[in-house]
């Protein structure tokens, strides 16, 4: 199921996190160690005000003066760059932007992840949307969705939504019932309860714990430290698990990952194919939008 | 004959002339026979092109660019029909199903390449309907039948589709009618501009302009048919319109209506007036000289230059725009105020001569006034011929139309109607009305006894309008061409103020290269210059609707509960659209290599004191203060084009001017051989085209490319008058002079100016404004000119002048 937030849809996993601060000094690379020792990084001078277009551009509300009065803008597109120091050199900047210590193993890690995408679950998500009808995918996405309703209630519970736990509750006792199974969504048609999805990232997010460095988990994809824990423990606590036994809950846990990745696929193989550095495009647009999420879903409504 | 060879004084050459023409009548009443049946085999390939295109300045640099902006981003030709329902609930299922009924019946007409209106348009209510591989396409009321209050929620300030598929007050929505272009024109038309954008740094060489030309033949039937259709198309818009008239106010707009709105009336206007002047003349004609011989051969003269001169103009190709299209009615009152000197003074001859024979009649007429017709004919010509040097391109081809059909109007009066004349019969001609001879005389005697309060008190008159000078102002639009109780306008107006404006206007953003990143299309920093530009550009009240790819972000954003996109994820919308939708929606707005951005807005023309050249200069100040340089971006399209030509109109109007003073000035001084009698005979002349130009400022109509025509061609006619006068005056021995003058020149004067008054304010029944201001300030201006012909004239001359001998 789609939810609200899904720009970051094209992600395989899309985990929300919060803003990561720099790489962790104990974790040190080649890279770092060259800039540390960067004349440019000492030299200070008086900083010029950023500009309009940098501020948007680093997430923030600007005001321009014209001849027609002040006008507030607000961003509509980031690049979530912190501008603050103009005096960081260009590469700094960058290396602040995107914290990838572990890119060695990522990029094993992705390079693995290709292949096995493009020789073994892209066809199977092919052959699926071959013989189920879009309909059919969509209401087995519904079915999915509502037997993960209760990790959501507790991850709601833990960060203190109460008022979303309700949601869950709500929304899980009509839609396994009156919604048959989960099949369909009569909470969101009928009952006006729209999905209120937490995972254990978004908790942690809540209690300030930083995201950690970019990492890249066989089969499962990008994420970072504290996405993982999300991951983990959505497979290790999966509803399927108390309902169901193996060797059952194993097809179902397939069925569900290939329905998952179905929507997926076509986004995962274009943009791989339009990008110079597939591993950096895919890690940027991970990174940019999990600091994206942090700075805007911690802004007052 | 030629000014050198011939002055007012060379009696002998002009009695040989007069004979010339009297005896050659044959040959040239065959030459004109001729003439006139070669004529008839072109007339009809005369055409009007109305298009908007022709009221602009091209092979400019503006121009050129924003030809270069529209082939960069080819925005699609559309018109919009706006729909009013008239109980004033928008969203309701009878409107949809007007609006569906409406849409199906537009898209069968052949031209159309789609329709859209709110009902077929994604309205998309979460984000992940942009980056997953749900079918955006199906997203709509068509597919989703939503309610209409689901509707009217979803449509709510929509970042895209509101001022553009309904209005902000939701109380009618627009039907966007896209047409298909031509590809064969389109590809002309940017081989074309392949070889005129070399003008931005250089001459063309002889093959380019040969090259130009060709592709200029070519894809001339190719647009005419284009106009033609278009027409057609419209009318059949209207007529569907039709079916909902019932239920709700339709309202049609969009680019190229006004055009054809303007073909339409321009067509109109050529025959009505064309024919309305032809019957006021005739009516006239009756009136004064209480015979029909003076009605038949005048109208008949009238009628054969304007012939010819329609097929000339067939054949060299020249068309009438919306400036020009008033010169069958200006030729038929110039043709006339000809004819009526010569009328006038051979009527005079005939009732002093009565035994003489009609040759010897038009012989007399003709050596008299051979010259001075001359004369005034060229003066004409040169008040036309001015135009030429205003910079303004219609206003140049207007200039030199006038220019040709002068030369038709000189021969035809001189040859053609003497030569007719001499077949008639000689017989008694009837008295000119006593009380109007008796009253010249009265203001001859009046201008006599005391001519220089004479002369204070009418320049004192004149002065009071000169203030007016100083109120002179530009600002006008297309929509203020029509009067404000036309259909037209209600329509343009209606479209202009809830659905974002009028007159295009382009802001091409050329975006820093430097701030490129790998494997993205925009960076944030680019995207950003253009969403503060966007801003800056939005926040004024004279635009209207603003579209650029900030809607397309700012919709994404409200999608995505308020969160920006990241430069990454506009990237992977853009490459995971579907091209065909990318070309639709965003082709329009973003171009690469050079990387690109286009934000589109129309000016509301109809906003309360706008200013045009303040918005340009704020608007161009403001871009630059949010951090673009002047060379990162072009402001191009109709408005800025417009404008540059309103800026213009004021140094257009004192280089004619000028010219037009100097020009006569040269003239009356190769008549009169001095420069006092020239200068006399400058000062009523100056008197009335300034005057007319702070009446003008006075009624606050704006200069416009019409208006500014005025002046000059004012100044060419009343000219005229003055040859005609100071040379009768200089043909009279001393204490006769001005009685002279006044008996029998007068005479003509008065009628020839009430012929031309009335003929010009015909036009104040037209629709078009600038064919109503420019009638009725002609019109004005003739009398003017009048006035001061027979009061500051007469009284100069016989304060300053004393003709001795002249008359031997």
């Amino acid at each position: 199921m789609k939810t609200a937030t899904v720009i970051t849809a094209f992600f395989l996993f899309t985990l929300s996190g919060c803003a990561s601060k720099p790489a962790p000094p104990d974790i040190t690379t080649a890279e770092i160690a060259q800039q540390a020792t960067d004349p440019a990084a000492e030299s200070a001078a008086a900083a010029d005000p950023l500009t309009a277009t940098e501020q948007l551009s680093s997430g923030k509300t600007t005001t321009i003066k014209t001849s027609q009065g002040d006008i507030e803008i607000q961003p509509t597109v980031v690049d979530m760059a912190s501008r603050d120091d103009p005096e960081t050199p260009e590469d700094e900047a960058a290396e602040q932007q995107y914290n990838d210590p572990l890119e060695g193993w990522n990029r094993a890690m992705f390079s693995f992840n290709h292949v096995a995408y493009s020789y073994a679950l892209i066809p199977l998500v092919k052959g699926y949307e071959y013989v189920l009808p879009d309909v059919v995918r969509s209401k087995i996405g519904n079915a999915f969705s509502n037997i993960r309703e209760p990790l959501s209630l507790l991850n709601n519970l833990a960060a203190g939504e109460v008022k979303d736990a309700g949601t869950n509750l709500g929304r899980f006792l009509i839609n396994s019932t009156v919604g048959i199974l989960g099949l369909f969504d009569p909470a969101t048609a009928w009952f006006d309860l729209p999905p209120a999805k937490q995972s254990l990232a978004d908790t942690l997010a809540g209690y300030n714990v930083s995201p950690g460095p970019y990492l890249v988990l066989p089969i499962l994809g990008q994420n970072n430290v504290r996405g993982s824990t999300s991951v983990v423990s959505g497979v290790l606590l999966d509803p399927l698990r108390q309902i169901t036994s193996p060797p059952d809950t194993y097809y179902l846990q397939g069925v569900d990952a290939v329905d998952t990745f179905s929507d997926r696929a076509r986004v995962y193989e274009k943009l791989y194919q339009q990008a110079d550095d597939p591993y950096l495009y895919f890690r940027n647009q991970f990174l940019q939008g999990v600091k994206r999420d942090d700075a805007f879903n911690k802004q007052p409504e | 004959m030629t000014p050198s060879t011939n002055s007012l004084n060379s009696t002998g050459f002009s009695m040989w002339l007069a004979q010339c023409i009297v005896q050659a009548r044959f040959v040239i009443l065959l030459l004109f026979v001729f003439l006139l049946a070669a004529a008839a085999f072109f007339v009809q390939q005369f055409r009007i092109d109305a298009s908007a295109e022709t009221l602009l300045v091209k092979n400019n640099a503006l121009y050129i660019k924003t030809q270069q902006a529209n082939q960069r981003f080819s925005p699609d030709e559309f018109i919009l029909v706006a729909y009013k329902p008239r109980n004033g609930e928008l969203f309701s299922n009878a409107t949809f199903a007007d609006l569906t009924a409406l849409s199906e019946q537009y898209s069968k007409l052949e031209r159309v390449q789609s329709v859209t209106s709110m009902l077929n348009v994604p309205l998309i209510t979460d984000a992940s309907a942009l980056t997953t591989d749900v079918d955006v396409s199906a997203l709509t009321w068509q597919k989703q039948q939503y309610s209409p209050a689901q509707m009217q929620q979803l449509l709510r300030d929509h970042p895209i589709f509101t001022d553009l598929l309904l209005n902000t007050a939701q109380t009618a929505a627009a039907i966007q009618i896209v047409f298909k272009p031509d590809t064969q024109l389109t590809a002309l038309e940017s081989d074309m501009l392949a070889i005129e954008r070399h003008t931005l740094q250089r001459e063309l060489s002889a093959e380019e302009q040969t090259a130009l030309a060709e592709l200029q033949v070519k894809a001339d039937p190719l647009r005419q048919a284009l106009v033609t259709q278009r027409q057609h198309e419209i009318a059949q818009i209207e007529q569907i319109n039709q079916q909902v008239q019932q239920r709700a106010q339709t309202f049609t707009g969009g680019g190229y209506v006004v055009a054809q709105h303007l073909v339409d009336i321009i067509s109109s206007d050529l025959t009505v007036f064309g024919s309305a002047i032809a019957g006021i003349i005739a009516l006239l004609l009756l009136v004064l000289y209480r015979s029909i011989r003076w009605v038949v051969f005048p109208v008949l003269a009238c009628a054969a230059s304007v012939w010819l001169t329609l097929g000339l103009f067939a054949v060299l190709d020249i068309r009438a725009t919306v400036i020009s299209a008033n010169f069958i009615a200006l030729q038929l009152i110039l043709t006339l105020a000809v004819m009526i000197h010569l009328i006038g003074a051979y009527r005079d001859i005939a009732r002093n001569n009565a035994t003489a024979t009609q040759h010897q009649r038009v012989a007399m007429t003709l050596q008299q006034k051979l010259a001075p017709c001359f004369y005034a004919t060229v003066t004409t010509s040169v008040g036309f011929g001015s135009l030429i040097f205003s910079g303004i391109q219609p206003v140049v081809d207007f200039g030199f139309m006038m220019l040709i059909a002068m030369l038709i109007t000189m021969s035809v009066s001189l040859l053609l109607f003497p030569a007719l004349l001499s077949l008639l019969k000689s017989k008694a001609e009837t008295a000119d009305y006593a009380i109007l001879s008796t009253s010249l005389q009265a203001i001859r005697r009046l201008v006599q006894r005391a001519p220089l309060r004479t002369v204070v008190a009418c320049l004192l008159l004149f002065a009071l309008l000169l203030p007016g000078l100083a109120r002179l102002n530009v600002e006008n639009s297309f929509i203020n061409y029509f009067a404000t109780d036309t259909q037209v306008y209600q329509e343009l107006k209606f479209i202009d103020q809830e659905f974002g404006g009028s007159t295009p206007l382009d802001i091409v953003i050329t975006l820093d290269p430097a701030k490129t990143k790998p494997d993205l299309l925009l960076s944030a920093e680019q995207f950003n210059q253009l969403h503060v530009a966007h801003a800056v550009v939005a926040e004024f009240a004279a635009t209207g609707n603003v579209t650029s790819l900030v809607n397309f972000t700012t919709l994404a954003t409200q999608l995505n509960d308020g969160k920006p996109l990241t430069e990454y994820e506009l990237n992977s919308i853009y490459q995971l659209l579907d091209q065909q939708v990318v070309n639709q929606l965003v082709g329009a707005y973003l171009t690469e290599d050079p990387l690109q951005v286009r934000i589109s807005t129309r000016i509301q023309d109809t906003t309360e004191g706008l200013n045009r050249e303040l918005l340009m200069q704020q608007l161009n100040q403001d871009l630059q203060s949010v951090g673009l340089k002047a060379a990162d971006y072009s402001l191009t399209n109709l408005f800025v084009l417009y404008q540059d030509i309103l800026s213009r109109l004021f140094d257009s109007q004192i280089m004619t001017l000028g010219l037009v003073y100097l020009g006569m000035a040269v003239i009356l001084l190769l008549i009169f051989r001095s420069l006092k009698i020239a200068l006399i005979a400058l000062v009523p002349n100056v008197c009335t085209t300034l005057g007319i130009l702070g009446l003008i400022g006075w009624l606050g109509i704006p200069l416009d490319i019409m208006t500014i025509t005025i002046a000059a061609i004012a100044m060419g006619i009343a000219i005229d008058d003055t040859i005609h006068f100071v040379h009768s005056y200089l043909q009279a021995p001393g204490d006769m002079a001005l009685k002279n003058a006044f008996a029998h020149t007068g005479m003509a004067m008065l009628f020839t100016s009430v012929v031309i008054a009335a003929g010009f304010a015909v036009f104040g029944f037209s629709s078009f404004l600038p064919s109503v201001y420019f009638g009725l300030l002609t019109a004005a201006a003739m009398i003017m000119a009048l006035a001061a012909d027979l009061t500051i004239l007469p009284a100069l001359l016989s304060r300053f002048v004393k003709p001795t001998t002249k008359a031997a």
